[in-house]
């Protein structure tokens, strides 16, 4: 089967519920993150790594994450996300959403019985 | 030759944060690339090529955070009244001083510093830190009791709520929304978010 490239619209618009999702299991920081993105998606959604970082510190700004700074394991200095609790809420809502777009769409596209 | 490193200069100019950040990042990019077989410098351009410009990142970063405190969609939404409703408080309180027919300079000083007060505590509430639940309380609770006894006051002495421009009916409503900011702040929908 072709691989599929998700559109960039579609992809800016997952974006925030992508990184809400990741950073749900567990703390993490920017180049990890991205690599998750890569491998849950099996490079299907065309990631580039800068447009993550406005998105981070727009969710740091909104409460729903927070960040620390630490120590890579070679010493350097990096920065980790976690979430807040405050974005539970905001995963269900997103949650919610992409469901029902997802209902109304698979409905939509299925097989016609005729 | 000693090959340049690239990362350095590109990163030149930026916010300290935002640079240390993008520098681990690419980096760990770098590393990556080197760990798969290529040469340093090549590693450390490729890394840049896939990250993008930084000063653009470092733009957009700056942006993104310039989120008015309508748009951020972590604070609950009683959280947001409570912010609007001590900022309108503050703006009242502010106003008596020009409400008030003869206002005393004691009643111009406990107008204004209630007023600097109630804006402050708006704007310390915007910054959404849960743990400001307990302040907010504190605050509505005092409001409360302020406007208790200012209507008693208004029996007792009412040159005084003419001094503040503040009659029974604003005190009672002061002292309603002390107990409501109280009653909403005790909510369990916040009390859960601020655990």
């Amino acid at each position: 089967m072709a691989q599929v490239k998700i559109s960039k619209e579609l992809t800016a618009a997952s974006a925030t519920s992508i990184v809400l999702g990741i950073l749900r299991d567990g703390e993490s920081y920017g180049y990890a993150i991205v690599q998750r993105v890569r491998e849950l998606s099996q490079n299907e959604v065309e990631w580039t790594d800068g447009m993550l970082y406005p998105i981070l510190h727009r969710l740091e700004a909104e409460g729903l994450i927070s960040a620390r700074w630490g120590e890579s394991e070679t010493g350097r200095k990096r920065k980790y996300y976690r979430l807040e609790p405050a974005a539970a809420e905001v995963m269900e809502d997103e949650r919610r959403q992409w469901t029902t777009i997802h209902r109304i769409l698979t409905g939509l596209w299925a097989p016609k019985m005729s | 030759m000693k090959s340049s490193n690239p990362i350095t200069p590109a990163l030149a100019g930026l916010p300290p944060e935002i640079a240390a950040e993008l520098e681990d990042h690419l980096l760990e990019s770098a590393a990556h690339s080197q760990s798969r077989g290529a040469p340093a410098a090549d590693a450390q351009r490729l890394a840049l090529h896939q990250l993008g410009d930084p000063a653009s990142i470092a733009h957009a970063c700056h942006r993104a955070v310039r989120c008015p405190w309508w748009c951020r969609r972590g604070l609950p939404i009683e959280w947001r009244a409570l912010v609007a409703g001590w900022m309108a408080l503050g703006i009242f309180f502010t106003s008596r001083v020009c409400v008030a027919p003869e206002p005393s300079t004691l009643s111009i000083a406990v107008c204004i510093l209630a007023g600097i007060a109630s804006v402050a505590l708006g704007a310390i509430l915007l910054r959404g830190r849960a743990r400001l639940r307990r302040l907010a309380v504190a605050a509505s609770i005092a409001l409360t009791a302020l406007g208790g006894i200012l209507l008693a006051l208004a029996e007792i002495r009412p040159a005084l709520s003419t001094s503040f421009a503040l009659g029974p009916s604003l005190s009672f409503a002061l002292a309603t929304f002390g107990l409501l900011s109280t009653g909403v702040l005790q909510s369990r929908r916040l009390r859960r978010w601020a655990s």
